[in-house]
């Protein structure tokens, strides 16, 4: 099996990844949190900091050589520069400055560490790559990218199937929050914040199958970019949709569309 | 690493991490924006035997990161994603208070109440060395 689509998928996700964690995401509407440095989580100062553990707590100069790492590890893995290493490392230095501030953990960069993790175990440095590494395990490669993401997609539509979520009131109340932009924001989010509501947990929780039988996989990907595509031009939330299509990446399969468009030749 | 390295990956990140985010909040699974939450702050000093309320504002100064939106938010209310964060740390947010000057004991009560109308009061105090 081809790990092109893990390759791929590397690439983006190293890139959101790397920019995610600079100042200049902070230009992007819906960020949460920007980054008040050049890096996110560059420490403040002589202020207390509250970690998720007192055991790790680390000092200012130990943070700071963290963010340095977290980004270098981050542009090699993305580059395909020794990627196994560099993405752990990537996601080690990450998870230890969100340790730092747990009180601002968010799910989307969780989200956008495990799938670098989940690529950097893989063979996603096979191919695509300043150092390629000859591939180990192509195929379970690929099905563990494919089960994370679809994975994601299940785990967010389960704690939406709730009577609060169903109702629409969850999103009517991020709609007074201003999260709903345009009049796109206003149709989907406050006149019909119900059926928004319902076809979002409908959405999530179909994609595991779309995504998962080869034969609705390129429908399942197609919609769940429509999906995102909807998310940012409505409530835009952090990075969330640019980690997902960099994941969705995983599901191409270049080989099998080269097949079909030689056969579709004369 | 080979497909045996691989199965367990992918047990671990596809259904024993979903799963463990259960211990810190309402469900299992990435919640995000799947609901929300009102709260309030409360803040009181001990000065030796004078007690006086202040607001959460005034310990911004000593905090950081996401905590500092928080607590500007925290005196008049404010509707966020979670605070299940900051109620697990109520403690340490307590603690980081005593940096007010000649503050001997801190009081924080946080009161929530999420979007299904649930309310819920935790309260934290700290004695401060001096």
């Amino acid at each position: 099996m081809s790990t092109r689509g893990l390759a791929w998928a590397r690439i983006a996700l190293g890139l959101v990844f790397s920019l995610r964690h600079t100042s200049l995401v902070s230009r992007l509407p819906g960020i949460h949190l920007p980054p008040e440095h050049a890096l996110a989580g560059w420490p403040e100062g002589a202020a207390h900091r509250i970690a998720v553990f007192p055991e790790l707590l680390l000092s200012n100069g130990a943070v700071s050589a963290l963010c340095i790492v977290r980004t270098v590890a981050g542009l090699c893995f993305s580059l395909g520069a020794f990627t196994r290493p560099a993405g752990i490392v990537a996601v080690a230095a990450a998870y230890a400055i969100v340790a730092q501030d747990p009180i601002g953990f968010l799910f989307t960069t969780h989200i956008m560490y495990l799938g670098i993790l989940v690529l950097a175990l893989g063979d996603a440095g096979s191919t695509l790559a300043l150092r390629p590494v000859p591939a180990r395990s192509p195929l379970s490669s690929v099905h563990v990218a494919r089960a994370f993401v679809a994975s994601v997609y299940f785990w967010s539509a389960i704690p939406k199937l709730r009577g609060a979520w169903l109702s629409g009131s969850v999103l009517r109340a991020y709609f007074d929050l201003g999260y709903g932009r345009g009049a796109l924001g206003s149709f989907l989010l406050g006149a019909h914040a119900r059926e928004s509501a319902m076809l979002t947990v409908a959405v999530e929780a179909s994609l595991p199958v779309l995504l998962l039988v080869p034969r609705t996989r390129l429908v399942g990907v197609l919609i769940a970019c429509m999906m995102h595509a909807m998310f940012e031009l409505t409530v835009r939330p952090d990075v969330l949709g640019w980690v997902m299509v960099s994941l969705l990446l995983v599901f191409l399969e270049p080989e099998r569309l080269s097949r079909r468009g030689s056969r579709a030749a004369p | 690493m080979g497909s045996r390295g691989h199965s367990i990956l992918g047990v671990i990140v596809c259904v024993v991490v979903p799963l463990g985010s259960w211990l810190s909040g309402p469900s299992p699974g990435y919640t995000m924006f799947a609901g929300y939450t009102d709260f309030r702050l409360e803040c009181r000093v001990w000065e030796g035997a004078e007690m006086r309320p202040v607001s959460p504002t005034a310990l911004v100064p000593y905090a950081t990161g996401y905590l500092k939106n928080l607590l500007v938010m925290g005196e008049a209310g404010g509707r966020v994603r979670s605070v299940d964060a900051l109620r697990t740390h109520l403690a340490d947010v307590a603690a980081l208070a005593c940096e007010m000057p000649r503050a001997t004991r801190i009081e924080l009560a946080l009161h929530e109440t999420d979007e299904s109308g649930r309310m819920r009061v935790s309260r934290s105090s700290h004695e401060c060395a001096r």
